[in-house]
């Protein structure tokens, strides 16, 4: 298992998605920083990092972790190189599990570089240090934003291993986003997985932030589709590559 | 009679009624080269694919050096090697990271085996180079350093020189007969091209419309290619009426332009001819022919051939 772990993690070696990454992680930035030098108000750090998690939750992350899901799991069909990597010794719910492992770190770099992007950005303008107090919180809304979109690829995963490209799970990211912004303004905010997790980190509607109901519903969409891949990449036939 | 490195038994694959792979058996032995041949479409490289658990068969069972290709864990495949269809790599990755990969997945400790892999395949000055930036030749040569990689005891090459010019085709070639001779792998490889099969095979396997239509020694196949007398004549039905009456002849086929070819055995060309002419038929050319395994495969896969 290790040996499929390392081996994804070299697949990403020079890859071009790792320029989305870093420009997935800037922009926000950048948007949070300029909403900050823009405001009337002084400068505030944890005005800055909540731009920066707004941004992230309600666009990027979506969008971007849709995309790179789509990548990691359909790129073997597109570069032809399933048939080599379900003809070793492993199982293929074994290489699936892989995917989902390397997904973590992939993943979590664009929350990081974004996180220490912001940080740097503050500090560079304006020679200030964050307090501690302040710190920690935003951590913990990263921490929380990444375990709540993480939840979500499996339906990206699906979507791109269905059509066996990553296309349709970047059409994925854009609906996901859409959709969002529609719903977050109803009341089915806490019902809709891609919304809740904006109520449940930036606290957008106080009186229906209900974790229990986002809780539910992330779940949900975390494990029907995982285990929809789960049965279909078990018992699928691998015609091309 | 030595174990089967790989064994298929009643091998089906059926898609909606379409049957892609119907019951097909195979077997091939330590140092056999394997020529599966057959029309593109015939169903190679879908029994290639259930033999390596990439397509579950609707019927039917594949064993690898004994073991029983299953849906799960197939642990005998550290065993195979494989080159299917189309070689595939990580395009962002040299060859040589391409390679480290495979290594790595199979559980390959040491470096050594990279470097023997690219040598053996004439690829080590070219390990550097993006896998994006190869040809297709060098690709498929690749895919053979990739399959060879792990030390494999059986090889399956799928169409290995599709899309190659000739130069390529004979380096992919040699590079099989040295990988059967040298390292003593056994070999699977399919393709639709007779004479590419006829070079390379011990044994062949013949199937069309997803039938095994004949499985032999290629020795033998090549040693049943019938004798046959044909001739050229002005008066073509007088003519098959007389060698079927007058002498007995009972397989004796009608062309075009007058032709005439007599497949009975023990065929004296000399008799045949006097006859005719005695009869008042004028011989235009008359020569005691071999079939070429390309008549023998067209009259196979038309269904008019003796089956083995």
């Amino acid at each position: 298992m290790l040996n499929l772990i390392v081996c994804e993690w070299l697949k990403w070696r020079r890859s071009r998605m790792l320029w989305l990454i870093s420009l997935g992680a800037l922009l926000p930035t950048a948007l949070a920083f300029l909403i900050q030098m823009n405001s009337s108000e002084p400068f505030d750090w944890k005005g800055l990092f909540m731009n920066n998690l707004f941004i992230m939750t309600m666009l990027m992350c979506p969008s971007l972790y849709a995309l790179l899901t789509g990548y990691l799991f359909a790129r073997e069909f597109q570069e032809r190189t399933v048939n080599n990597m379900l003809t070793g010794p492993y199982s293929r719910n074994k290489v699936l599990t892989a995917k989902f492992l390397i997904a973590i770190p992939v993943l979590l770099s664009v929350l990081l570089l974004a996180f220490l992007l912001t940080f740097a950005i503050g500090f560079f303008f304006t020679s200030k240090l964050p307090t501690s107090d302040a710190l920690l919180e935003v951590m913990g809304k990263y921490g929380l934003l990444f375990i709540l979109e993480y939840a979500l690829i499996p339906l990206a995963a699906a979507v791109a291993l269905l059509w066996r490209s990553y296309i349709p799970a970047m059409g994925l990211g854009v609906f996901a986003v859409v959709s969002e912004i529609t719903i977050m303004q109803s009341k089915y905010i806490m019902y809709y997985p891609w919304s809740a997790p904006l109520n449940m980190v930036m606290n957008m509607a106080p009186d229906l932030n209900s974790t229990a109901i986002g809780s539910t519903s992330i779940g949900l969409a975390f494990l029907l589709p995982l285990i929809f891949i789960a049965i279909y990449f078990r018992r699928t036939d691998v015609h091309s590559g | 009679m030595t174990q089967p490195i790989l064994q298929v038994r009643g091998l089906c694959k059926h898609y909606k009624g379409i049957k892609a792979v119907d019951g097909i058996d195979m077997t091939l032995r330590q140092g056999d080269i394997y020529g599966f041949l057959g029309q593109n479409g015939a169903g190679k490289t879908t029994a290639i694919r259930m033999m390596m658990g990439l397509i579950q068969p609707t019927a039917g069972t594949v064993e690898l050096l004994g073991e029983r290709i299953g849906k799960g864990r197939n642990e005998v495949l550290r065993k195979v090697g494989s080159v299917i269809e189309y070689p595939g790599f990580y395009p962002n990755l040299t060859a040589y990271e391409n390679l480290d990969i495979h290594r790595k997945m199979m559980g390959i400790q040491g470096k050594d085996s990279l470097e023997d892999a690219l040598q053996t395949t004439g690829l080590w000055e070219a390990r550097n180079r993006r896998a994006a930036q190869f040809s297709l030749g060098m690709k498929q040569r690749l895919g053979i350093a990739r399959a060879i990689l792990h030390a494999p005891e059986l090889l399956i090459l799928d169409e290995p020189t599709n899309g190659l010019d000739p130069m390529g085709i004979k380096e992919i070639r040699l590079l099989i007969q040295e990988l059967a001779q040298k390292r003593n792998i056994t070999i699977l490889v399919s393709s639709h091209i007779l004479s590419e099969v006829e070079q390379l095979a011990t044994k062949v396997g013949i199937i069309h419309r997803g039938i095994m239509l004949e499985e032999t020694q290629m020795q033998a196949l090549k040693d049943r290619n019938r004798h046959y007398i044909s001739l050229q004549v002005d008066q073509q039905e007088k003519s098959r009426n007389l060698l079927v009456n007058e002498m007995g002849i009972r397989d004796c086929r009608v062309e075009e332009n007058g032709w005439l070819r007599v497949y009975d055995e023990g065929l004296m060309p000399g008799e045949m001819n006097r006859m005719l002419v005695r009869e008042g038929i004028l011989v235009n050319s008359l020569s005691a022919v071999k079939d070429s395994l390309e008549d023998y495969f067209v009259r196979l896969v038309e269904g008019g051939a003796v089956r083995a």
